[in-house]
């Protein structure tokens, strides 16, 4: 019997909790955080690719190695990833190697992500427009639609 | 005729088990045990040890038991990347072996391993919740038996369920060798909105009969329709011998099952001065965040071992504790303050020691001659390298 464990359960609950685009910016400011203070991400880098994929590679999103796979199959443009966590998996690290050629990479082995509260636990698209950041969790429904209206959009 | 005696014992223990006291409670009152805590006991350090661990990069199991084998105690532990289980020495602290076993063929293990009960070189059961079967194999890796629950109802007739073994709780399987029954939980696929939690978690079934033999372990009180526990919806099992003790992270209560017949025969209910009472649940649509911040404010139960040397039970609980530190940062859910309840073979509370934030990680921690082993989570540590604090058990000064 092949079933979906309760914790994978729980982040698609979480994933359709979190649904799609939130531009409430409830943790916008824990996010902005994040990037200033963990990431020390370079103001400059954040203009050239106002686009960023946070994906927590350590934990167990359902759509994890999906979307690293399609990502290493399209190219966005201005597009900054951050890859959070470490993993065993060794799909998962030939797929950020793969990316690493194509995509600017910002790097969170520590996972700090967890310590500045941002709601993210999962491959999470996020855009930056001035002080506001529209979130938009990818789940296994939706990452192919948002990616590639995404990529149209660029 | 098999079928109407199976029909009708079904009935009666749906009628059992929907049964409830004149004050509602799921329990009957004159079960549960009014003690004091007796201060006799109590957990000291004695050493810090270091563990070298092949599985280097998560450095820990999430899930382990401890064996003696020759004299000599070894700690388990199921490396999922290597579709293994480790072995480590707890003498010289290092890698024996480990056990590798296929993923396919007539010895393979095709799901995941997750849990497992070793009880000797040739009786080890692998627990595979894809597979929703239990596999008995031996230290060369060969199959000796399956059991396979896709078709096989639990006796109160539920058949949507999986044999399930949390990773990071303990709850099974176990095997009681006298009685050739294993012990586990069942996870019931019920819709959460409408879960009431009025069943029993846990299963014996028997090897030899192919069979279970009886169900049990209630939930509290607390967990019912609507109410959202997180992690700590599934509940905790530790089994010695007959006896099946059932636990649950936001409850104060022990459970104590004979687990061949089922019946509960003591609930153990002390609680310390750090136990805030039953918290309150997590909203049902609570996001990511939400269950954080809860997990980390929320003191809980997480385990409860047994030192099989001395007699005792210890059990380990994670204090509440602010969901941010100064710095406004997110506090790790299990880097606060904990204490251990000391209980006696009878569930008595004997004893009660403190261990302070930071300075150990017991959500990983086991019992091993007479000492218990606790994680220690300095990240000064070499790679392949696992910390622990030692404790050992000492008799307080009387006044």
């Amino acid at each position: 019997m092949k079933r979906i464990k309760p914790a994978i359960i729980l982040l698609l609950i979480i994933s359709v909790t979190n649904c799609n685009v939130d531009r409430s910016n409830t943790y916008s400011d824990a996010i902005q955080r994040y990037f200033n203070e963990a990431l020390e991400v370079d103001q400059q880098l954040l203009q050239e690719n106002p686009n960023v994929l946070i994906i927590p590679i350590g934990g167990c999103s359902p759509c994890l190695i999906e979307v690293m796979n399609h990502l290493s199959r399209l190219t966005l443009k201005n597009t900054l990833l951050v890859i959070v966590d470490r993993t065993l998996d060794h799909d998962i690290i030939n797929l950020e190697q793969k990316l690493s050629a194509v995509y600017p990479i910002v790097k969170d082995p520590e996972n700090r992500l967890m310590l500045y509260r941002t709601n993210i636990s999962n491959p999470t698209l996020l855009k930056f427009d001035g002080k506001q950041i529209t979130v938009t969790s990818l789940t296994l429904d939706n990452y192919e639609y948002v990616l590639r209206k995404f990529n149209d959009d660029l | 005729m098999n079928k109407i005696v199976s029909y009708i014992a079904s009935i009666s223990i749906l009628i059992y088990t929907g049964c409830s006291n004149q004050d509602g409670s799921r329990f009957d009152p004159s079960l549960i045990q009014s003690v004091q805590l007796s201060n006799e006991l109590s957990l000291q350090y004695y050493s810090s040890d270091t563990l070298s661990i092949d599985n280097s990069f998560i450095g820990d199991y999430l899930d382990y038991q401890t064996i003696e084998r020759n004299d000599t105690n070894f700690l388990v532990g199921i490396n999922a990347r290597d579709h293994a289980l480790d072995i480590i020495n707890l003498t010289t602290k290092t890698s024996e072996n480990q056990i590798y076993f296929q993923s396919e063929g007539p010895d393979g293990i095709e799901g995941g391993i997750d849990g497992f009960f070793y009880h000797n070189k040739d009786t080890i059961f692998i627990l595979s919740i894809d597979e929703n079967s239990i596999h008995l194999m031996n230290d060369r890796a060969q199959k000796i038996d399956e059991f396979n629950f896709d078709q096989l109802p639990l006796p109160d007739g539920f058949s949507n369920y999986d044999v399930y073994a949390d990773q990071g709780l303990m709850n099974g399987p176990y095997y009681n060798s006298e009685d050739k029954t294993l012990q586990f939980y069942t996870y019931r696929w019920v819709d959460p909105s409408k879960d009431n939690y009025d069943y029993q978690a846990f299963a014996s079934y028997s090897i030899v009969d192919r069979a279970f033999k009886t169900i049990y372990g209630n939930y509290p009180d607390n967990y019912k329709k609507g109410v959202n526990y997180s992690l700590y919806n599934d509940p905790g099992l530790l089994t010695v011998g007959d006896t099946s003790y059932v636990y649950f992270g936001t409850s104060s209560t022990i459970l104590c099952y004979d687990n061949v017949n089922g019946e509960l025969f003591s609930i153990g209910n002390y609680s310390c001065e750090h136990w805030p009472g039953e918290p309150q649940s997590l909203p049902r649509n609570a996001d990511f965040q939400q269950g954080q911040d809860w997990l980390t404010s929320t003191a809980a139960y997480i385990f409860l071992l047994y030192d099989e040397d001395r007699n005792l039970f210890y059990r380990l609980m994670k204090h509440s504790q602010p969901v941010t530190n100064s710095a406004n940062l997110f506090n790790p859910r299990w880097s606060g303050k904990w204490c251990i309840d000391i209980f006696d073979k009878s569930l008595n509370p004997i004893g009660h020691s403190a261990i302070p934030s930071k300075w150990a990680l017991p959500a990983i921690s086991f019992v091993s001659n007479g000492d218990l082993w606790l994680k220690n989570p300095s990240s000064e540590v070499e790679e392949g390298a696992s910390l622990y604090h030692r404790m050992k058990i000492q008799e307080n000064e009387k006044d």
